[in-house]
């Protein structure tokens, strides 16, 4: 293994000359795979050979109370009317339905998200196993933005499996379903859930907390440890940076010009409390 | 010429390209295969109806075409193993991949589904990963017209480096000593039982245990004197010690009461937390190690009530109220020692501590929500919502300080009021068009008083400060379908908010030297954003998406005006976010997918103007992901995997301040060949490798990692 590993990194150091050939050695290698004949095709959902879009609303006649809900869903405004949208809506993500409608259901919709559905193709080399039970492929379709923030260094396990899309998003009922089970009675509850130290109430409350968990963490990832959206002090200058005053960065009327220097303002013993004090007010520890 | 997908049919793209097999080069033949890919492709329509002429077989079936056979079997069993082999910095590598280096195995993937009586289906799921702590199962039992029980468990591990930063002046890094491969197991276990007998209420009890427990990473670095000239920069690394329970119990009762569905909900729970902040200081201290620990008791009870009302197809009338009462104590200290976790014992030169914390909070609060849809013409649909939450909240503590030996005692109490409206429109009347417009207005009020604290080296503080909040956000969107393989989608928004702070009580003189809390009196947060995706499918084989957002926020800030400073801009952020996704299968047995996103975002604060401890925040970054699936034959697949992921943010200020902006760059190659052996059994092998650079911790996060796994599965 350790002539693996020195093999591989002498690998690395040449990848530039690496990649052409790993290339050209894939390409080559189609030459007698091509020579086969063979009665299957790749297939990227939701695209289906023998699968048509067939329009919403041939859904409603047997998933009535999830049609009727949708309407309060926020993907409730890809629906159009007119022949060019016919394919949004239920299918845009479950996929071209025509088979499962004409099978009277009995052949799932491409994307069904449960156990039994093929492997993601979109695993995008990730290394391990992809999740054959991952919701988030098909979100990705359009939210491509979030799939490139779950591939940054720090990021919520969806890319691992540990959570899915719709734990936090409901893709089904929009605010009004959801508001009026007063289940959201904070925003940041979900959240809550699996960090429970954050919850407070603390003696000394950070009064950037009204703003909500993502006032300093972006949910979906960041290039930042902890998902935080800046690295360095900034975080906290956005918020409490004053004038400068004679060459001085004055924070709450005290001098800190030099004390920056020495890291984060949640440096250990300066203002580790970020989320709250039981202690101090301001937010040593 | 359009092909049928019917068995045994011969594909046209096979004969073509078996004709230049000799003579095809890499190149020329992808250029081939997508030449060819126009008369290949999967048609529907097309496929069907020429099997209706031709008498041809039926089209397979979606599962068909998925599992490479007519027969397919729901259940399954499938067992793994494999290892994680790395060089470099073990614990980055297993942070990066959430793998344990070293072998692992056992079964990957459990699921089996049965009938169990008459109406009545019985669902299995599982996973045992030894050696990698990833265990799971779930067994569910329904029966129709009666209810169902469902109990799952499940603990996983999940891996982080525990290193601090570098100092580039003198190479040094500051790894978390003896290890630095941290880990935090978590899991839940959960029963559910539902009752759903026709025309009675149905009935739902669920039980969840949750806990954390173990270890994980903190930016809450110590400080060292690198430079040895007596200037310390937060470098060496903390971490968490966590020991964290949770016990819910939850109630709900749900009936249909004509066109209402009525719902009354029950929810308890218990939470224990035992944590610990472990933090190393300056080696040349006398007890460099500081344990901060904190311990949480908290109950937490609610209940809640709805309705959901279809007064007609096209009106819909929904409302909530919640109550919830919250009561917590906690006990802590932080002792600075020469090891953690030591009892306290003075030493003049140690920083600010304490011991014998205890205290408690409560906080109880009140939600309301009312809801109502309308659909007032057919392609106009109009929801106001209006949300009022009431919060109210008090805690108090008492403590012993140790440098100097003062006792502590804090108090303080608040509350807040809070009603939201919300109005939605969508509009839908223009043949392939869709519009949807937004507002959001809140009207927040609250007050705080806080009184006590540490007494050194700051005064303990009195305030009293009353705030108002007012938020507006306003939102505009469209579709526009042009051609059935053209989408537009476009949108943005404007929001504000407003805070206003009245300092009623402030022991903290604002034209002092200490002067938080209670010192600013306005702050204002607005972002300005839009967003546009086009969607192009050119050919049936191409799928184009690409998307663009721009988006600037500003903060500004007003202290009060006893400090005879103005208002100033804090912040200014402004991102551009791209995107784009191609999905193409030139071939009908090859499929590519792509996606890149490319971020600049920058932060920008005066601060820089004063010192370059802090230079204005850099958050670019570059992702690709790549990967294609071969179909090799009837029976085998290829898919190979290429991502990359690139911060190009480092700025070695290191002079002056720490960190130094994000800079790392990542490769990863994944190849994994499948093959179905016989209708019930295939066997997978895969093979990774990872390629990690960072260039902010000096190299000395860089790691490679090769990932070898082999699956067997069999179906039935």
């Amino acid at each position: 293994m350790k002539r693996l590993l020195a093999y591989s990194h002498s690998l690395a150091a040449r990848r530039a000359g690496f990649l052409p050939l790993f290339f050209a050695v894939v390409a080559l290698a189609l030459v007698p795979i091509s020579c086969r004949t063979v009665n299957r095709a790749a297939v990227v959902l939701p695209s289906v050979p023998g699968a048509d879009y067939i329009g919403s609303k041939d859904c409603e006649q047997c998933h009535e109370e999830i049609y009727r809900d949708f309407a309060t869903a926020d993907h409730a405004n890809l629906l159009a009317p007119g022949r060019n949208a016919r394919h949004v809506g239920c299918e845009s993500c479950h996929g071209p339905a025509s088979l499962h409608s004409d099978s009277g259901g009995e052949i799932p919709p491409p994307y069904t998200f449960r156990a039994g559905r093929p492997a993601s193709t979109d695993a995008g080399g990730r290394i391990g196993t992809a999740d054959p039970r991952a919701v988030q492929t098909v979100c990705y379709h359009c939210h491509l933005d979030i799939r490139g923030k779950f591939s940054l260094a720090s990021h919520h396990p969806v890319p691992e499996g540990r959570m899915n899309c719709t734990e936090c998003h409901d893709p089904h009922k929009g605010h009004a379903l959801k508001a009026g089970r007063a289940a959201a009675r904070a925003a940041d509850e979900g959240c809550l859930q699996c960090h429970p130290a954050q919850r407070g109430p603390f003696v000394f409350p950070h009064e950037a907390m009204n703003e909500g968990c993502t006032a300093c963490h972006d949910p979906h990832g960041s290039v930042n440890a902890k998902m935080l959206t800046q690295r360095d002090s900034t975080l906290c200058l956005k918020c409490h940076m004053q004038q400068p005053v004679g060459g001085r960065l004055l924070i709450g009327g005290s001098d800190h010009t030099l004390r920056v220097q020495q890291g984060t303002c949640w440096t250990a013993g300066c203002h580790e409390a970020v989320h709250g004090s039981r202690v101090s007010s301001s937010l040593r520890f | 010429m359009k092909a049928t997908f019917a068995r045994s049919e011969p594909r046209p793209a096979a004969r073509w390209l078996h004709r230049q097999t000799l003579w095809l080069t890499a190149l020329i033949l992808a250029a081939g295969a997508a030449a060819v890919n126009a008369e290949d492709q999967p048609d529907a329509k097309a496929g069907e109806k020429k099997a209706e002429k031709s008498g041809d077989p039926e089209p397979l079936t979606p599962e068909e075409f998925f599992e490479g056979g007519k027969e397919t079997y729901a259940n399954w069993i499938e067992f793994s193993t494999g290892g994680l082999f790395t060089s470099g910095n073990n614990a980055q590598a297993q942070q990066r991949t959430q793998y344990r280096e070293g072998a692992f195995g056992g079964i990957e993937d459990l699921h089996y589904t049965g009938k169990a009586g008459k109406g009545a289906t019985l669902t299995l799921d599982g996973r045992a990963i030894f050696d990698n702590d990833d265990y799971r199962l779930g067994l569910a039992l329904a029966k129709e017209k009666l209810g169902f029980i469902r109990v799952r468990g499940e603990t996983f591990r999940t891996w982080a480096s525990g290193d601090g930063g570098f100092y580039h002046p003198g190479g040094l890094p500051f790894p978390l000593q003896p290890d630095n491969e941290l880990a935090l197991d978590r899991g839940e276990f959960s029963v559910e039982a539902g009752l759903t007998l026709k025309n009675l209420p149905a009935l739902t009890f669920r039980y969840t245990h949750r806990y954390r427990d173990g270890e994980k990473p903190s930016t809450i670095w110590g400080t060292v004197d690198a430079a040895g000239v007596g200037s310390v920069q937060g470098l060496v690394p903390a971490f968490y010690d966590l020991d964290e329970t949770s016990d819910l119990f939850e109630l709900e009762l749900q009936h249909q009461i004509k066109k209402t569905t009525v719902g009354l909900g029950a929810r308890y729970e218990t939470t224990d937390l035992d944590n610990a902040l472990k933090t190393s200081l300056w080696q040349g201290g006398a007890q460099p190690k500081i344990t901060d620990r904190s311990s949480v008791e908290y109950d937490l009870f609610s209940v809640n009530a709805f309705t959901e009302t279809w007064i007609k197809p096209r009106l819909f009338f929904s409302s909530g109220f919640l109550w919830s009462d919250l009561n917590s104590t906690f006990t802590g200290s932080r002792i600075y020692g020469t090891d953690y976790d030591v009892a306290f014992s003075a030493n003049p030169f140690n920083g600010l501590g304490y011991t014998n914390l205890v205290g408690f909070a409560d906080q109880q609060e009140y939600v309301l929500n009312l809801n109502l849809l309308t659909i007032p013409a057919k392609n106009l649909t109009v929801t106001p919502s209006l949300r009022a939450q009431r919060t109210d909240w008090e805690a108090g503590s008492t403590a012993g300080q140790t440098t100097p030996g003062n006792l502590i005692s804090a108090r303080s109490d608040g509350d807040r009021i809070d009603v939201r409206e919300r109005l939605d429109i969508r509009y839908s009347g223009l043949t392939n068009w869709s519009f949807h417009a937004r507002g959001e207005w809140t009207q927040a009020e609250g007050n705080i008083r806080e009184q006590g604290g540490l007494s050194s080296p700051v005064a303990a503080i009195t305030r009293d400060t009353d705030d108002e909040r007012r938020f507006q956000k306003y939102s505009l969107g469209a579709k526009w379908y042009p051609t059935r393989k053209t989408s537009v989608d476009v949108g943005g928004y404007w929001k504000r908010n407003h805070y206003d702070y009245d300092h009623n009580v402030d022991s903290t003189g604002n034209a002092g030297g200490n002067r938080y809390p209670a010192y600013l009196v306005m702050q204002n947060f607005e972002t300005r954003n839009g967003h546009c995706r086009l969607t192009l499918r050119p050919r049936a084989n191409l799928s184009l998406v690409t998307r663009y957002e721009y988006q600037v926020s500003t903060i500004e800030t007003r202290p009060d005006a006893a400090s005879g400073l103005g208002e100033i801009e804090s912040a200014d952020m402004t991102s551009h976010i791209v995107g784009q996704n191609v999905t193409w299968t030139p071939w009908a047995r090859l499929a590519l997918q792509l996606g890149v996103n490319y971020v600049s975002s920058e932060t920008a604060t005066p601060a820089p103007s004063v010192t370059q401890a802090v230079l204005d925040a850099q958050n670019n970054y570059w992702t690709v992901q790549t990967s294609g699936t071969l179909v090799l034959d009837d029976k085998s697949d290829l898919t190979l995997g290429y991502t990359w992921y690139r911060a190009d943010n480092f700025d070695d200020n290191s002079a002056f301040g720490v960190p130094f902006g994000a800079g790392a760059e990542e490769h990863s190659v994944s190849a994994t060949v499948t093959r179905r052996l016989t209708e019930r059994v295939r066997v997978a092998l895969s093979y990774g490798f990872v390629h990690y650079t960072d260039e902010t911790s000096g190299g000395n996060n860089d790691f490679e990692a090769h990932f070898l796994s082999a699956r067997l599965q069999y179906r039935f």
